[in-house]
Order: structure tokens, then C-alpha cells, then sequence
């Protein structure tokens, strides 16, 4: 059961690793948009500090966490759909399907590299961020830290699996990633606080998975806040993963149903 | 349980179609399909293969043959008819069905460019549900069958087309499956490999291991030299199914004979001539004999008149040679005689 995802993640972790300078490179840029977060949250005077209170009130250590969770939803809507078209033009899809591996099975262990490189980046970020540029993560609790994670990761993935239905079907663009992607880093509270939002924007937001992520994780890593007092937002990332998951089940049954009999599995 | 016709053949195939539809509703605007009519690729095909048999599947591009073979694979879904391999039905059973077959296709791309031959096969045996020792071994016996074992701890990108042609029959052969799909498996190989590669099919997985073949190609004489049956397509149909004698009795293609004989005069010139069943008589007389050549649709009867003929006439015959129809002449036929019933 386990051996396929991990074949997966070998194949993955031997394909990037032969990349070394890419590699390098990406721990490079990462530490240059840290560093640029940094130098614009020294802008931030105590006035304009008044909406990141409930997050200790220190600019940098709130973008630092919003950049770091916001890699799941990135991961999350583009690695099963960039996945699949990945196997399709490597001409790899094809020689997949006809081994007795179910597709979903398939599709999930493809994103297991790039969820696990997410998860490295985001506590590469974190450590960084505490070692040298003073975000204090001492009053972390761990537990819902933890629980946040998964809970992110299960949405996002759910939504990400909606969007490689829409690719299966229609080979590109889909309006799952327009929506989820181009709409989360405005509304969701990615680099301000949703307070300095208007009103019906501030409202928009409450119907987006990646607020109450955002929110659940400064407020586990930064006030050290656990499952009890986050109740509210991990039951609200509950309910988006209750629907989401059997809803992009269905889609994606669909899809490639669609795809079988438009006969365009292997089209890109 | 399925029904005792379709578990008694490797490949059983029931009026088989596929109808490619254009797109409708909402898909109709997004949709990346260009296609305005419906179109049939695969029109009511009935197949009986046999247990152990290498069966070949020729036809123009276009044919219907990959359409066909992936609907066999459950990579498309049929638009109505049945289809079993090795007992199981492509729509209803298609995890077993894959459990079962081994597809060795012509597109040398589809491996990971940058991980060895033995990564990339290990990776294709887990998905195939190998592991530990089991793998390593079946890995290490496929890599030797097809003779890249100095190589395989090589990058793929580094392998040669013959080399990279070689990999996708290691992979197809990964779980010794009971039925394997080869698409043009020697496209890109040199002749020699061609040849190795012909010889691996017809003696070690047909005659040895007693496996089912079903091979696609474009190389006539590839399909004459290696396969029990062919089946000749064309229009999403199967237009003649059978070993090449059966091909050649169903069109009756004409057998061409040359003897070379003793002088012959004019009056037997015209005697030969006129025997029923040895059509376009040529008679060529020089200096130091005669050389006889004619057609016939009735194979050996129109010889042993010509042959009568001349014995009786106290003509020696020094030399006489025939010359059935290629499987190239029969594809050809088979083709025209196809469209033509089709204009019809």
C-alpha cells in the first residue's frame, strides 16, 4: 500500500536532486523574499501595528507565516493538475494507467514531493525567520500547529484535485485555480490583515478556506493558541474539507470518465 | 462469471465500437475537441484470439488500430459491443484486466529522462505491485532479455532509440503478463535488433513461456514472418481476418509460375495458351530453350495442365518456380477491396 506513494517520492526526490543548481537556487530565492519582507515590515510604524495585535503586533513575523501556510494552497491547486499534465507530455501517463494502480492513487502520490518540499520551505521559513530575523515562535503549540497543517493541506488538496478535473477535461485553464489562487492572495489575508479590508471585501473573505488557515496558523505559532481557542477556525476548515473532498471525488470520477470515453486521457 | 465463449480465448471481442461524438452543452464552448461530426473509429470488430497466439493487426494510419488496442488496454472507453481479455471485461473488471496484459508501446519518451533504466523500471514493478527481492530479480531478468544489462545503471538520456525501444519491451515485460500489446516494437531499431527482437517475441514469450501476442506494425514482412494470424484493418473495420494462406484463399489472389523448358514450338505455344485457368501466358523462346510464365487463381491445377502438356510433348522442364502472393499484395487488395465495398 505504502510502496507506491514512496516510489513516487523516490522518483521525485532522485529527479530533483539531479537538478542540484535549481535546488540551490530555490533555498537561495526563498531567503530573499524572507529578506525583502523583512526590510518592508521596518516601514511598519506603531499606529499601523493596531491590526496585527491579536497576532503579537509584529508585521514581519505575520507575513512570514501568511507567505509560508500560503505555499499549501499553491501546492495544493497546482501539483495534482501540473502533475498529470507533467506525465502527459513526458508520454509517462500512458504507461501509468495500464498498470493496475488506481488513478486516484496515482494522482495523490504524484503531490507527495511538492507537499513535502512545502512543508520543508514552511518550517525552513519559520526557522530562519526565528534564528535571524528575531520572529519569536517560543510560544508555539505544536498540537494545533500540527492539526492547522493537515487540515490545510486536506482543503487545498481537495480544491486542487477539482482543478485537474477541469484539466483532464479541458487540458487548460481552469477556473478553480483563477477563483482559489488569484483570489486567496488578495482576500485571505496573505500579506495584511483582513480588518483593513472594506466591509464586503472583509465578508468576501469568510467564504475562502484560506483565511481561517492563515488565521488557525499565526494564531497556533505566534500566541501559542491550542485546539480549544481555535475551535471556530478548525471547524471551519472541517466543513470546507466535508464538502470539498466527496465534491472533488466526484469531479474527478467524472472527468476521467469524460476523458475515457472523449478517448483525450493521454492529450494535453 | 463471465460467459464460456469470452474465457475460453485470451482475446475475445464482441461487435466492438467506438464513436468519437463532439462535444455538447457547456463542454462544447470550453472544449479542446475540433471534431464537428461524430466519427467512428472502431465499428462492430469481432475478435477471437487464442491462448498462446501471436496475432498480428495491420492496417493504413488511421485505421482504428491504437483506438482499438486502447480500448483493450481500458484506456478508452468502448461506445457499445464487449470485450474480454483473459476472462475479464474491459469496462466491468478493468483492474484485472490490467493485472493481465503488458503494453509496449512506440513512444520511446515515456520514461524519466533523468533517472537510470534500473530507477525507472523499479519504479514502473512497484506500480505494477512488485516489491523487495521479487522486483530486484524480475527487474534484473527483463534488463538481461532484452541485453542492456552493462547499461542499466545508466541515465536514460543517455540511451540510444534502439536502447530506449529496448526499455519499453523490458517494462511491457515486467509482470510476465498473459497478454501483451506490442505497438511497432521495432520502429526504431536497427535491423539486427529488429531481427533479435522478432525471434524474443516469437520463441521466448509466444513458443517458451506460452504467452498472447498481439502486434501491431507497419512492417508487412515483419507480420509474415512472425505472426499465426493477421487481421487486416481499415475504416474502423476489420476487412480480413486469418494465417496468410486463409488471406490469400479469401481474395484469391493469383499465384505466379515460371518454367524454364526445352524449345517449344508455335503449335504448343498456341496449345498452352489455350488451357483453361493459366491466364496471361508468356512464351519467350531464345537459343538455348524456353521460359514459360503464367498466373493462375487455381494454385496447382493450372500447373499440372501446363506441366501435362509439356511432358506429353516430350518438353524437358529444367526449372520451375512459384510465386504467392506477398503479404504487401494481399494488404493492398484487402484495402482496395475494402474501400471499393464501402463505395459500394
Amino acid at each position: 500500500m505504502i510502496n507506491r506513494p514512496l516510489a513516487f517520492l523516490k522518483r521525485d526526490y532522485k529527479s530533483a536532486t539531479s537538478y542540484r543548481l535549481n535546488f540551490t537556487l530555490q533555498i537561495c530565492g526563498m531567503i530573499l523574499s524572507i529578506l525583502t519582507f523583512f526590510f518592508i515590515s521596518r516601514l511598519f510604524d506603531e499606529s499601523s501595528k493596531r491590526l496585527l495585535k491579536e497576532y503579537g503586533g509584529d508585521y514581519f513575523s505575520y507575513v512570514l507565516i501568511g507567505i509560508a501556510f500560503t505555499g499549501y494552497l499553491g501546492v495544493g491547486l497546482s501539483s495534482f493538475s501540473s502533475g498529470l499534465a507533467q506525465e502527459q507530455s513526458l508520454g509517462t501517463l500512458e504507461a501509468m494507467l495500464i498498470t493496475p494502480t488506481r488513478l486516484s492513487t496515482i494522482l495523490l502520490s504524484m503531490s507527495i514531493w511538492s507537499f513535502l518540499l512545502t512543508s520543508i520551505n514552511t518550517l525552513l521559513f519559520l526557522a530562519f525567520g526565528a534564528i535571524f530575523l528575531g520572529v519569536n515562535v517560543s510560544h508555539i503549540n505544536l498540537g494545533s500547529a500540527l492539526l492547522t497543517q493537515a487540515l490545510t493541506v486536506i482543503c487545498f488538496a481537495s480544491l486542487g484535485i477539482m482543478s485537474a478535473s477541469f484539466i483532464m477535461v479541458l487540458k487548460r485553464g481552469d477556473p478553480i485555480n483563477w477563483i482559489f489562487g488569484g483570489v486567496s492572495a488578495l482576500l485571505g489575508g496573505v500579506y495584511f490583515p483582513i480588518g483593513t479590508l472594506p466591509k464586503a471585501l472583509a465578508k468576501a473573505s469568510s467564504l475562502l478556506p484560506i483565511t481561517y488557515a492563515l488565521r488557525a496558523a499565526r494564531l497556533s505559532v505566534l500566541q501559542g493558541y491550542g485546539i480549544k481557542e481555535l475551535k471556530f477556525e478548525l471547524g471551519m476548515l472541517v466543513g470546507f474539507s466535508l464538502v470539498f473532498i466527496p465534491l472533488s471525488m466526484l469531479m474527478f470520477r467524472w472527468a476521467i470518465r469524460r476523458a475515457r470515453i472523449d478517448g483525450s486521457l493521454m492529450h494535453y | 462469471m463471465n460467459n464460456l465463449s469470452s474465457t475460453d480465448y485470451a482475446i475475445y471481442v464482441d461487435q466492438l465500437t467506438k464513436r468519437f461524438c463532439p462535444p455538447k452543452g457547456l463542454l462544447k464552448l470550453f472544449s479542446h475537441s475540433n471534431l464537428k461530426q461524430p466519427v467512428n473509429a472502431v465499428s462492430g470488430v469481432d475478435l477471437k484470439i487464442d491462448k498462446s497466439e501471436l496475432f498480428g493487426l495491420l492496417g493504413p494510419n488511421g485505421a482504428g488500430k491504437t483506438t482499438l488496442i486502447k480500448m483493450l488496454c481500458t484506456l478508452i472507453a468502448p461506445t457499445s459491443g464487449t470485450a474480454f481479455i483473459n476472462g475479464y471485461d474491459v469496462v466491468q473488471q478493468e483492474h484485472l484486466v490490467r493485472q493481465s496484459i503488458g503494453l509496449v508501446g512506440s513512444e520511446e519518451r515515456s520514461f524519466y529522462w533523468r533517472l537510470s533504466a534500473r530507477d525507472n523500471l523499479e519504479f514502473f514493478a512497484t506500480l505494477y505491485g512488485l516489491s523487495g527481492r521479487k522486483m530486484s530479480k524480475r527487474i534484473s531478468e527483463v534488463i538481461d532479455l532484452v541485453g542492456l544489462g552493462d547499461h542499466a545503471d545508466r541515465m536514460f538520456q543517455t540511451y540510444s532509440t534502439g536502447m530506449k525501444q529496448k526499455m519499453c519491451v523490458a517494462r511491457g515485460l515486467l509482470t510476465d503478463p498473459a497478454v501483451l500489446f506490442l505497438d511497432e516494437p521495432t520502429r526504431s531499431v536497427d535491423p539486427l535488433t529488429a531481427e533479435h527482437i522478432r525471434m524474443f517475441i516469437k520463441e521466448t514469450l509466444v513458443r517458451d513461456h506460452g504467452r498472447t501476442v498481439v502486434l501491431t506494425t507497419h512492417r508487412l514482412e515483419e507480420a509474415e514472418q512472425v505472426c499465426d494470424r493477421i487481421a487486416i484493418m481499415d475504416n474502423g473495420r476489420i476487412l480480413a481476418c486469418g494465417s496468410m494462406d486463409e488471406l490469400r484463399t479469401i481474395l484469391r489472389t493469383p499465384c505466379e509460375y515460371e518454367l524454364i523448358t526445352g524449345k517449344v514450338d508455335g503449335k504448343l505455344s498456341e496449345q498452352l495458351k489455350k488451357l483453361p485457368h493459366a491466364d496471361n501466358m508468356q512464351i519467350h523462346v531464345d537459343a538455348s530453350g524456353c521460359n514459360i510464365s503464367f498466373v493462375s487463381h487455381k494454385g496447382g491445377s493450372a500447373l499440372a495442365s501446363v506441366i501435362r502438356l509439356l511432358t506429353e510433348s516430350g518438353i524437358n522442364i529444367h526449372h520451375c518456380r512459384s510465386e504467392e502472393a506477398s503479404l504487401e499484395r494481399l494488404f493492398a487488395g484487402i484495402v482496395k477491396k475494402g474501400i471499393d465495398g464501402t463505395n459500394d
